[in-house]
């Protein structure tokens, strides 16, 4: 198992170096003064130059400075963005939690809706629930996420007012940004009035959430009918049903838990996906996060920050799904043992 | 009364070209604490009797059938449910392929324990582990194995065919069926194996008292351990009764060519002959014959074999052939 | 005594495409997906031929018109007009073009580069199958918006850009989906008898294992084209894509997007070309699956 991981590992620095250097060849593609999009100083001192030829090894050869670059980055240090003049990093680490929180509810409610929607349609194989629920998820599948976000606007938003429309949380509540998950935040903060705060956060979570969850349900639905299908055809689910037991405990512990790999295998390939429609929701939604952050220092050419986050999105994705993988290897290496560990 | 009776069981399946009946009028029945063995080459349809029976075909055959009785209740007309218990307490079945039919991501004591489940009588929640544990023991032991905890704690793929199908007679016969179906139990096993499975059917039947459909492309096994049999040919029962008789006295020219199809090796076989069987093969699905299917390949076929032959009885022994073979001799040896 | 073969009358068994096609087309949902795909290709080629008016002409005199089943609409203007009195059904057609057509011509091209590399690679094995896996693992981390926005950063709004940002994020799904069914299909028994035959790479390729991968790729197709066309309306709805005058339906969706209240025309019909196209491609899709599978059923 030890193996495995080690070349999950290599994996892992291997494609970071990789997104690296394609993140540095842009730097060298970018118009502009290369020290400015580096670290987002418009006019330094020529202390300041020293100090950034230093760091970015700008005088020695192209290798040299791919390394100052990796250095400089993995040490935190992003540069200044150009508009604000803040630290990167700051920026970052205020706007990311968003991103995060709307992206794991939404996760949360795909596998919660879509694992038992698709189980009992492949329950009801070829029978009406089955063809209403692939024909739903079909529907779904093809609904452009802008323009759902822009009819649940218009609708629920505007015409009868049930929902706000922008923004997490009403301006009338200074929350303290703990951990940056708004939810959990009002708990840990000492607001008089927790519970009419937390309903409000929560109606404002409950539009991006779901038109960002839609897609990846229909997802889940189909690959978790696929899968279960052809589990259920298998031989040792006909022996155990000629052996009598209830059909619960064999969809529950003799099914499920084969057919899960493929959707949890899925799901890390979904993510990429997964952060460009959080980006588009942030945007519809005006919900403060990396989406919108990223969209305006494009339509202000702000190079600094785009290639900061470029960075944390395609890294965060790679260390997700490299997570994801080792967690599925060492739940099934008990079980297979080493001979089936296959890359 | 016989525990199983079958009385012209059809099972037809759905295809583009319209509805074929791959098993026509099949009769069969079983007796308490008999031993009854199927034959019949692969194609003949066998396991789909003996699926058929335990209600785990999917849904694309349809059966129907004059009796499908067991014990007396009409299989046919019982609901999933009331099925399911039925099958979880009093029929049985052992399957081909011994280490498919457990889950390979779970240890095999766990799915001991699981088809224990129900089987506690009288036993208060807090003992039934103990009383599980105490009972799969013994279960192992009477199936032959003897280190049951090493077996216990380990996952399919670690244990050998032998050992998987003695776990699976050992599930099967957990909650002390009174019908057990073995279809091809010992087809991948290696001989030393296949005798050891075999002695603990015959055990079972004598002590237990466990009626046993075996079913086998076999002839040698058949004849060893057997006490009546069933003929079967692409769909159509051929020949059934005691199996001393049959083998001995075949009627059917299909049953003549399998047991003449056996090599013997007593008699010595000139070199490069060609050895025993019936020219032609089994018909597909699509190219059944009319009347009796047997038709296109026998030796003894004339023009009333594009009737179905009636099931014809003589002294215990029911055929069904217009032109049975060595019936002169019977009929003589009657009067 | 056997007769000879005159007994059976002749049975035509159908070809494997042959049975695909005949399972395809016995779902009614599917070829109406056929149909209406069809129907797209046809206005994108025909696009100049079809459009009431040209491309981006402005009737001043007619701002904001609503559709004409609106008691204020005109049949001239058959979907109503934006706000700067361009016909919506003009644009729509010369949109078919731009989304629709892009993303055809992208999904082809992506998929010869992706299926060649990963057919290469699938084929391989040690060290060259490692590189190209890796390297094919740290593209498939980048999604196509952050993509479109290198390339935007660099050289500035553009359909060229949005292409090659969409086209270049689709090339890893197609070698990561060759790959892996190359590789299934060389694990496969009849693979090593033909090796055993004697057969060299090329021979093995072309005989056993094209035939028995196209399968798949063509699903893989499918799903190819609609991703492309929903990111390609993205782009165009972020103002990442086409600037006027050409048009394109996720830009207009987010040119209406300000008049949503006065005018929510402007927003519904290019959202309901986009869920049409996309749809008829997924049923596609989906019946081609069913296809398969009751063919191996």
């Amino acid at each position: 198992m030890w193996f495995y991981v080690a070349r999950r590992f290599n994996l892992f620095v291997l494609t970071l170096g990789i997104l690296f250097l394609l993140v540095f060849l842009m730097h060298k593609a970018l118009p502009g003064d290369p020290l400015t999009n580096l670290s987002g100083i418009t006019s330094p001192t020529f202390n300041q130059l020293e100090l950034l030829d230093e760091q970015y090894q700008l005088s020695g050869s192209v290798f040299n400075q791919y390394l100052g670059f990796v250095t400089e980055r993995l040490s935190g240090n992003f540069g200044l963005s150009l508009t604000s003049a803040q630290p990167i990093l700051d920026e970052i680490i205020q706007r990311l939690p968003a991103t995060i929180e709307l992206c794991i509810y939404a996760m949360i409610i795909a596998l919660s809706v879509g694992i038992p929607l698709g189980v009992l349609a492949s329950f009801r194989y070829k029978k009406v629930t089955d063809w209403l629920i692939v024909s739903m998820s079909l529907i779904c599948y093809s609904i452009p996420i802008f323009w759902l976000g822009v009819i649940g606007i218009m609708f629920l938003g505007l015409e009868f007012q049930l929902l706000p429309v922008a923004g997490r949380l009403n301006l009338l509540f200074q929350v303290e940004p703990v951990t940056g998950f708004t939810l959990i935040d009002i708990m840990l903060s000492d607001l008089t009035s927790k519970s009419q705060a937390f309903k409000d956060a929560f109606f404002h979570l409950i539009m991006p959430t779901i038109t960002l969850a839609l897609f990846p349900v229909t997802v889940v639905i189909r690959i978790t009918r696929t899968a279960m299908l052809e589990e259920l055809n298998t031989n040792h689910i006909k022996a155990a049903e000629a052996r009598g037991i209830s059909p619960l405990i064999i969809v529950l512990h003799h099914a499920l838990p084969n057919a899960m790999k493929p959707v949890l295998a899925q799901v890390s390939l979904q993510l990429s996906t997964l952060l460009t429609s959080a980006m588009v929701t942030e945007v519809i939604f005006s919900w403060p996060g990396i989406g919108t952050w990223l969209m305006s220092a494009i339509y202000q050419r702000d190079f600094p920050v785009i290639s900061a986050g470029i960075l944390i999105c395609a890294g965060l994705i790679i260390i997700i799904s490299i997570v994801s993988d080792l967690i599925a290897i060492a739940a099934t290496t008990k079980r297979r043992g080493m001979h089936h560990g296959k890359n | 009364m016989p525990l199983l009776d079958i009385r012209n069981l059809t099972i037809e399946l759905d295809t583009p070209d319209g509805r074929i009946k791959a098993i026509d009028r099949v009769n069969l029945s079983i007796n308490p604490g008999e031993i009854r063995g199927l034959v019949g080459e692969s194609g003949s349809g066998k396991s789909l009797v003996a699926k058929a029976i335990m209600g785990i075909l999917s849904d694309r055959w349809h059966v129907s059938a004059d009796r499908l009785r067991y014990n007396g209740i009409d299989l046919l007309s019982l609901s999933a449910r009331e099925r399911r218990k039925l099958m979880g307490s009093e029929i049985a079945m052992v399957f081909q392929e011994p280490s498919s039919c457990l889950d390979p991501n779970d240890t095999v004591g766990h799915q001991l324990h699981e088809s224990l489940a129900k089987v506690s009588p009288g036993v208060p929640f807090w003992q039934r582990k103990q009383w599980r544990e105490v009972r799969i023991r013994q279960l192992l032991h009477k199936v032959g194995i003897k280190d049951h905890l090493k077996i216990m704690d380990s996952y399919p793929y670690e244990l050998s065919e032998g050992m998987c199908q003695r776990v699976l007679i050992a599930m099967a016969i957990a909650y002390k069926p009174r019908l057990l179906i073995a279809d091809e139990p010992t087809t991948v096993l290696e001989s030393g194996a296949q005798a050891q499975i075999f002695k603990l059917f015959k055990k079972l039947n004598q002590l237990n008292d466990v009626s046993i459909l075996l079913i086998s492309h076999d002839l040698v096994y058949i004849e060893n351990w057997t006490q009546t049999i069933t003929v079967m040919y692409s769909g159509q029962t051929v020949e059934s009764g005691q199996t001393k008789d049959i083998f001995q006295q075949p009627f059917h020219p299909y049953t003549m060519a399998l047991l003449r199809s056996m090599p013997h090796f007593e008699n010595k076989l000139s070199h490069k002959s060609q050895l025993n069987a019936l020219s032609g093969c089994v018909p597909t699905l699509q190219h059944l014959p009319i009347g009796c299917r047997l038709g296109p390949r026998c030796p003894n076929a004339q023009r009333r074999c594009v009737e179905m032959p009636k099931m014809k009885k003589a002294r215990g022994h029911y055929y069904s052939c217009h032109f049975p073979i060595n019936y002169d001799n019977a009929e003589s040896n009657n009067e | 005594m056997a007769r000879t073969s005159h007994i059976y009358q002749d049975e035509i068994i159908p070809s494997p495409q042959q049975q695909i096609w005949r399972n395809f087309s016995k779902s009614p949902v599917a070829m109406l997906g056929l149909w209406v795909f069809a129907v797209f290709i046809f206005i994108s080629i025909f696009a100049p031929l079809l459009a009431p008016y040209p491309l981006g002409y402005q009737h001043t005199s007619a701002l904001l018109m609503p559709p004409s089943w609106h008691p204020e609409g005109h049949v001239a203007f058959f979907f109503g007009t934006d706000d700067l009195g361009r016909d919506i059904l003009s644009n729509l057609i010369y949109g078919t073009r731009t989304t629709f057509g892009a993303s055809l011509l992208v999904t082809f091209i992506a998929l010869f580069f992706g299926c060649v590399i990963g057919i290469f690679s699938g084929m391989s094995h040690g060290l060259k199958s490692s590189v190209l896996n890796h390297i094919l693992d740290a593209t498939l981390a980048i999604p196509s918006l952050l993509l479109a926005i290198v390339f935007v950063a660099i050289s500035g709004p553009g359909m060229t850009n949005v292409m090659l940002a969409v086209g270049i994020s689709l090339t890893p799904q197609f070698m990561r989906a060759t790959h892996n069914a190359v590789h299934h299909e060389l694990s496969k028994e009849y693979v090593t008898a033909t090796k055993l035959d004697g057969a060299n790479k090329s021979q093995i390729f072309i005989n056993s294992i094209l035939p028995n991968i196209l399968d798949a790729l063509v699903i893989q197709i499918t799903l190819a084209i609609s991703v492309a066309i929903i990111d390609i309306a993205t782009l165009g709805f972020l103002k990442l894509g086409v600037q006027s005058p050409r048009s394109e339906w996720g830009a207009m969706l987010s040119e209406g997007l300000d008049l949503i209240f006065l005018a929510p025309w402007n927003v519904a019909f290019p959202g309901l070309m986009i869920f049409t196209s996309v749809l008829s491609i997924n049923m596609i899709g989906n019946g081609l699956q069913r296809a398969l599978k009751e063919r191996i059923d």
